[in-house]
C-alpha cells in the first residue's frame, strides 16, 4: 500500500497545482473581457421597460411579473436555457409575461440566425410562432450550418401545422424584418453583451450560465408580487 | 545489467511527464467549462460553443473531457510511480493506454470534422497530447525492445 502512497501523494500535488492554475487562468480570460469589467452603464427609461413587454409574448398580458429574453435561435447558450425557460413559461403560465426579443448574430458568428428570426416571424402570422420556436430550437444541430435552411424551416413549418405554401411565401418576403431590427437596435442600445439576456420586470438579470438562477430569481418575483 | 540501468529514465518518461501535465491542465479547463458555461475565450468564432454544446459534449452523462482527465491522471501517476520508485515504466500497459487515447482522439476529431463540422482547439489541443503520449509509448517500447537486446549480447 505504501507503494502507492507516495507517487499518489505527488500526483495529487501536482494536480492541485494544475487546478489551481485552470482556475486563475479562466477567471483572467474572463476578466478580460471588456464587457465584464465594465458594469452596465445604460438606465433603462420608463419607455424602454414598457418596450421590454413587446415582442412575441406568451402569458397573460397584465402580468405582474415580466420576463423578456433577447435570443438567437442559433445560439447554443440559449438552447441550453430553453429547457429551464419552457419550466418557466409551464409552471408560471398563469403569472409571468415572456417575452421573447430577436437579437439574431448574424452572419457571425451564426449564419443562419437572421433566417432563423424570419422563419419563427412567419410562423407567427399563422399563430404558430411557440410551436416553431420549440422545434426550431430542438432542432437546432440540424439547421444550423446549412446553407439553404429554408428546405428546414419549411419542412418544420409542415410538422407544427402550418400551410408550408403561406409560410415560404411569408418567409421569402422577410416577414417580421423590421421588429426583428427594432430588437437587435433595442438589445444593442441596451448593451447587451451577448445571447441570452434576460429581464425581469425591466431588469437586467446577469446570467451566470446556471439556468436554475433564472428559475429561482422569476420563482422570487412571482412571490412577491403576490404578497 | 548495467547498461538497462542508464536507460530507467530515459528522455520519453520527461515527455510523457510533460504531455500529461498539458493534457490534464487542458481537459479539467474543459470539464469545468462544461459544469459553468462562462463561455472560453474561443467562443468568438462560435467553434468551441458548437463543439462544447453539442451532444457528444457528454458521454452517458459524464462530460466527455472528465474521461480526458482519467486518462492523463493515469499516465502521470504511472510516470510519478516510476520516478519515485526509480523503476522502469510498464510499457505495455502505457502502448494498451495510449492505443485507447489516441483511438478516442480519432473519434472525436472525426466528430468535429464530419459530424459538428465546428473546431474547438482546446479539444484539438488534448487530441494532439493524446497522439503524442502514444507516439512516446510506441519509441519508448521500441527503445526497451531494444535494450533487452542490447541486454542480451
Amino acid at each position: 500500500m505504501k507503494k502507492y502512497l507516495i507517487p499518489g501523494l505527488f500526483t495529487l500535488v501536482i494536480v492541485a497545482v494544475i487546478i489551481f492554475a485552470v482556475r486563475a487562468v479562466s477567471n483572467t480570460s474572463n476578466d478580460s473581457k471588456p464587457e465584464d469589467s465594465q458594469p452596465p452603464t445604460v438606465t433603462l427609461s420608463d419607455q424602454d421597460k414598457k418596450d421590454l413587454r413587446v415582442g412575441q409574448t406568451t402569458g397573460p398580458a397584465d402580468a405582474k411579473v415580466v420576463l423578456t429574453e433577447f435570443s438567437d435561435m442559433q445560439c447554443p447558450a440559449c438552447k441550453f436555457y430553453e429547457t429551464t425557460i419552457r419550466e418557466i413559461r409551464a409552471e408560471y403560465k398563469d403569472q409571468v409575461l415572456f417575452v421573447f426579443k430577436h437579437f439574431p448574430l448574424a452572419p457571425s458568428p451564426h449564419k443562419n440566425a437572421q433566417l432563423a428570426a424570419i422563419a419563427i416571424e412567419s410562423a407567427a402570422v399563422q399563430g404558430k410562432f411557440w410551436e416553431m420556436h420549440d422545434l426550431m430550437y430542438d432542432k437546432q444541430e440540424d439547421w444550423a450550418e446549412v446553407d439553404n435552411p429554408k428546405v428546414k424551416y419549411t419542412e418544420y413549418a409542415g410538422q407544427v401545422g402550418m400551410n408550408t405554401d403561406q409560410f415560404k411565401k411569408d418567409y421569402d418576403s422577410e416577414t417580421g424584418k423590421d421588429a426583428i431590427k427594432r430588437d437587435k437596435d433595442f438589445g444593442t442600445r441596451l448593451k447587451l453583451k451577448g445571447t441570452p439576456s434576460f429581464f425581469i420586470d425591466g431588469v437586467d438579470f446577469k446570467t451566470t450560465g446556471d439556468p436554475g438562477a433564472l428559475k429561482a430569481a422569476i420563482k422570487q418575483a412571482v412571490e412577491q408580487a403576490a404578497k | 545489467m548495467p547498461e538497462a540501468k542508464q536507460h530507467k529514465h530515459p528522455w520519453t518518461i520527461w515527455a510523457f511527464l510533460g504531455l500529461s501535465i498539458v493534457g490534464l491542465f487542458d481537459s479539467i479547463l474543459l470539464t469545468l467549462e462544461h459544469f459553468t458555461r462562462r463561455g472560453l475565450p474561443c467562443s468568438l468564432t462560435g467553434g468551441c460553443e458548437r463543439v462544447l454544446t453539442s451532444k457528444w459534449s457528454e458521454i452517458f452523462g459524464i462530460p466527455t473531457a472528465a474521461f480526458g482527465i482519467l486518462f492523463y491522471l493515469v499516465v502521470l501517476y504511472l510516470v510519478i510511480h516510476a520516478l519515485t520508485h526509480r523503476e522502469a515504466l510498464p510499457v505495455k500497459l502505457l502502448l494498451v493506454w495510449g492505443a485507447i487515447g489516441f483511438m478516442s482522439s480519432v473519434w472525436l476529431v472525426g466528430l468535429q470534422a464530419f459530424v459538428i463540422r465546428a473546431w474547438c482547439q482546446y479539444c484539438l489541443l488534448s487530441a494532439l497530447s493524446s497522439t503524442l503520449i502514444f507516439v512516446t509509448a510506441i519509441v519508448h517500447w521500441r527503445g526497451s525492445e531494444f535494450i533487452k537486446l542490447e541486454v542480451k549480447k
